[in-house]
């Protein structure tokens, strides 16, 4: 099985040449036959590298210690589940799961635009097979997950198999973990298809407005996908790595945050473009950097260079990344100022207080937050090259550049839709916001007499309950007039306005999911936390709790051993409930990982590690935290991905008769 | 095991070559020259439906709405000229384009009535040669 899935594997890799050479010779001579050939080249090489998958996957789940990789991350004691996942808990299995989703991505857009777009479709496929060959070389030549274990006998190398595996890293073993890493792929991979669009837009120089409203709906879904992607890592690294937190700002988190924010940058410039027929090249300059930090962040986690910059050089995989990022950016960098003069703006900015000016100042603000991030994950690198030593720029110095930016970004959502387009005037500017600012005012009033006093804290509910009011008016309002119009019932105008603009709507929902996040991320203002010493029948306390150790439990199962301390939660004299915090010690992998407890209320969460036993081996010890609004944070990402499917969906439209119907024009 | 992998893998490699060997031909570029103006005019119409959205919103002064949205309607008044402009001069270009293909079609049929026998050319309505006297078909 292994064979059958290293030489499918392989035939990945004419399969890409095929099409990239197919596709550009399609472009140039425009023949149907060429195209046809190109496009069934997608085909095949999403065919192989899905049967690649397949043999990989049958080679996890019975176990065939004799391959490096299921050696490495699987063992017969772990549950089915994570066998068949195992597939990107290392290495070169992600790799190979990035290739697979490229040439499925790659199919999809073949498929979709065969009878469509026959201009830019041959650069499309040809830049998306240039994407596939990469990956391709990557996970045949470089990384491959079928390589089998090998020990020497002096002249000869031999094939053998280990009796057992040293099993899945015991962090990965998580509901979160398991989806974490698939979603955020697809966000990363997503990005390759606008960038396909925009260069094949650059190259033939139709840059018109097609190429947007084609790639409208993957630009969404990337961004969706990331978003998603960004959180269930959250999720996991605040169940699972049990530090009492969700984001360290370490450099595989930023990594995904990078692309997420010039993602967000242009779905939000865009709308500039297809309005004003300004930012053109911001535009192509944004999307372009959005596929390039894709790989980039790819790179990062695989590489390894943040670690060390010499790992970089010996994994064969960071100079294999850092040419073809160079590649890609010179190419498109290049294309991009060929055709910058065709890329001339329609109109001028006429006023500052005008939407496009809030418009403006966001896509500022992402630029100064992308610089920011990718200054402060580059910096360990940057002075071991020049200093010789390591200095990493912790969590302090990105929260003093991020939270500002942050909450400046939060601000915009509120006022930019409040704004007309071109000009708004003094006048109307004191209707939209007088009473939006006075309602903010007194409820900051109202937290700081009830005893909130810091400083940014304040600021942040100030902005959260301001937007809100601010999207919650432009629901409202814009149901009762349309319902004074129509005559139809509030609820149902509501809706029939949504759903006739489903971008604007699904906009402020995202927005609300905003608020709703960040009020969710200022309760960090208001941490706190205990260490304690306890055996069965101690008690402690942290705010209002009292903490009683109820009990002390060991277990043993196939794959792990386990302390687990019964802790219940008490508040004055009620029973508030019982957690178990668990410390486990995983057999195979030979490592300890900790289940931490926790205790989620819409207003704070308890959280419960136990972080070892005490020197006489009679007691525990464990950790709190309380950490106020962390389930926003969670429930503001439920928001966000509905939101964001909402935006999705086609717009509805009247017709003349009265009937409503589906307007499928311009959308992908 | 691994041959079957190769037949899999060179068959659908196969598969993807086929069209290469089909009779083939090619697409007309469907960029429009009026692309541009079309998309503008688009980008207007959305302007003034936003304009009014705003103003039935309240973001918007009488004076400023009335003003911005005749804007808007004089740009896409213009736009929609340009457009019926190209539209007229490419339906001109077509007409001489047309005619063009008329007027070379005319020495194409006299040549049709060069005598079959001698090679001399006769008026298109002769029915006889006027050299020879030869009928001419």
């Amino acid at each position: 099985m292994a064979d059958l899935g290293n030489i499918l594997l392989f035939f990945l890799f004419p399969a890409s040449v095929f099409t990239a050479l197919t596709a550009l010779a399609a472009g140039y001579t425009k023949r149907r036959g060429l195209l046809e050939a190109a496009r069934r080249g997608a085909y095949v090489a999403f065919g192989v590298t899905t049967l690649a998958v397949l043999a990989l996957e049958y080679l996890l789940v019975t176990s065939d210690f004799s391959i490096e990789y299921v050696a490495s991350n699987t063992n017969l004691a772990l549950p089915m589940f994570y066998k068949v996942v195992a597939l990107w808990a290392g290495h070169n299995g992600s790799l190979l799961l990035w290739t697979w989703i490229v040439t499925i991505f790659s199919a999809i857009v073949a498929y979709q635009n065969r009878h469509k777009n026959n201009d830019l479709m041959p650069y499309v496929i040809f830049v998306m097979a240039a994407t596939m060959t990469f990956f391709s070389i990557l996970s045949i030549f470089i990384s491959n997950p079928f390589d089998t274990l090998y020990q020497d006998l002096g002249n000869t190398l031999q094939e053998y198999a280990v009796p057992d595996g040293r099993g899945l890293n015991p962090l990965l073993q998580h509901p979160a973990m398991v989806i974490h890493p698939p979603v955020l792929f697809i966000g990363y991979v997503g990005a390759v298809v606008p960038f396909a669009f925009a260069i094949a837009a650059l190259i033939t120089g139709n840059l018109g407005a097609g190429w947007i409203h084609t790639t409208r709906r993957w630009a969404l879904t990337t961004w969706g996908f990331l978003a998603a992607g960004i959180v269930l890592g959250g999720k996991w690294a605040y169940v699972e790595l049990g530090w009492g937190g969700y984001w360290a700002w370490d450099p595989v988190e930023n990594a995904s945050l990078l692309p997420w924010l010039t993602a967000t940058a242009y779905l939000h410039s865009v709308m500039i473009q297809e309005r004003k027929g300004m930012l053109k090249v911001w535009n192509m300059t944004l999307v372009i950097a959005t596929f390039l930090l894709s790989i980039f962040g790819t790179f990062l986690t695989r590489s390894g260079v943040v670690s060390s910059v010499h790992a970089f050089a010996n994994s064969g995989l960071g100079p294999a990344f850092a040419i073809f990022l160079t590649i890609a950016a010179l190419f498109s960098v290049g294309l991009l100022l060929f055709r910058a003069k065709d890329l001339k703006p329609d109109e001028e900015m006429q006023s500052l207080v005008s939407r496009e000016s809030s418009f403006l100042f966001n896509n500022l603000l992402f630029l100064l937050a992308t610089i920011a991030v990718l200054w402060g994950t580059l910096f360990p690198v940057i002075s071991e090259l020049f200093t010789g030593d390591q200095i990493t720029v912790g969590p302090p110095w990105f929260n003093n550049i991020m939270i500002p930016i942050g909450l400046a970004l939060l601000l915009l959502t509120g006022v930019g839709p409040l704004l007309a387009w071109r000009h708004t005037s003094a006048e109307t500017l004191k209707r939209s916001f007088g009473l939006p600012i006075l309602g903010s005012a007194v409820f900051v009033a109202i937290l700081y007499f009830s005893g909130v006093k810091d400083g940014w804290a304040l600021g942040s509910f100030a902005i959260s309950f301001f937007v809100m009011w601010t999207i919650v008016f432009e629901f409202v309002k814009g149901a009762r007039i349309r319902s004074k119009n129509s005559g139809d019932q509030f609820f149902k105008a509501m809706y029939m306005l949504s759903r006739k603009n489903t971008r604007r709507y699904g906009g402020y929902i995202i927005h609300a999911a905003m608020v709703v996040m960040f009020i969710g991320f200022t309760g960090n203002a208001f941490n706190s936390e205990t260490r304690a010493e306890v055996g069965e029948g101690d008690t402690f306390e942290l705010g209002p709790y009292t903490f009683y150790a109820n009990h002390i439990h060991h277990a043993e199962n196939e794959n792990y051993s386990s302390e687990t301390l019964e802790l219940e939660i008490r508040k004055g004299d009620r029973i508030v409930t019982l957690i178990k915090p668990e410390k486990r010690y995983y057999f195979a992998s030979e490592q300890p990982s900790t289940e931490v407890g926790i205790y989620s209320s819409m207003r704070e969460d308890i959280y419960a590690v136990l972080s070892g036993m005490s020197n006489d081996g009679q007691k525990v010890i464990v950790q709190v935290y309380r950490n106020p609004f962390v389930k926003m944070v969670w429930i503001g990402a439920f928001i966000l991905v509905f939101g964001t499917l909402f935006a999705m969906l086609p717009n509805l439209r009247e017709t003349k008769s009265g009937k409503i119907v589906q307007e499928s024009k311009g959308v992908e | 095991m691994s041959y079957i992998a190769y037949l899999i893998g060179s068959g659908l490699l196969l598969w993807a070559l086929i069209p290469l060997f089909k009779k083939d031909s090619t697409w007309v570029s469907m960029y429009l020259e009026n692309e541009e103006l079309e998309d503008h005019k688009k980008r207007v119409y959305g302007n003034i439906a936003d304009l009014e959205f705003d103003y039935a919103m309240g973001r918007l002064s009488d004076k400023d709405f009335k003003s911005v949205r005749q804007s808007f309607l004089t740009e896409a008044g213009r736009v929609i000229e340009k457009l019926e402009q190209e539209a007229s001069s490419e339906l001109r270009a077509q007409i001489i384009k047309d005619t063009s293909v008329l007027g070379k079609k005319k020495p194409h049929k006299k040549k049709k009535n060069m005598c079959p026998d001698c090679g001399s050319k006769n008026q298109l309505e002769a029915k006889f040669c006027m050299k020879c006297g030869k009928e001419l078909s």
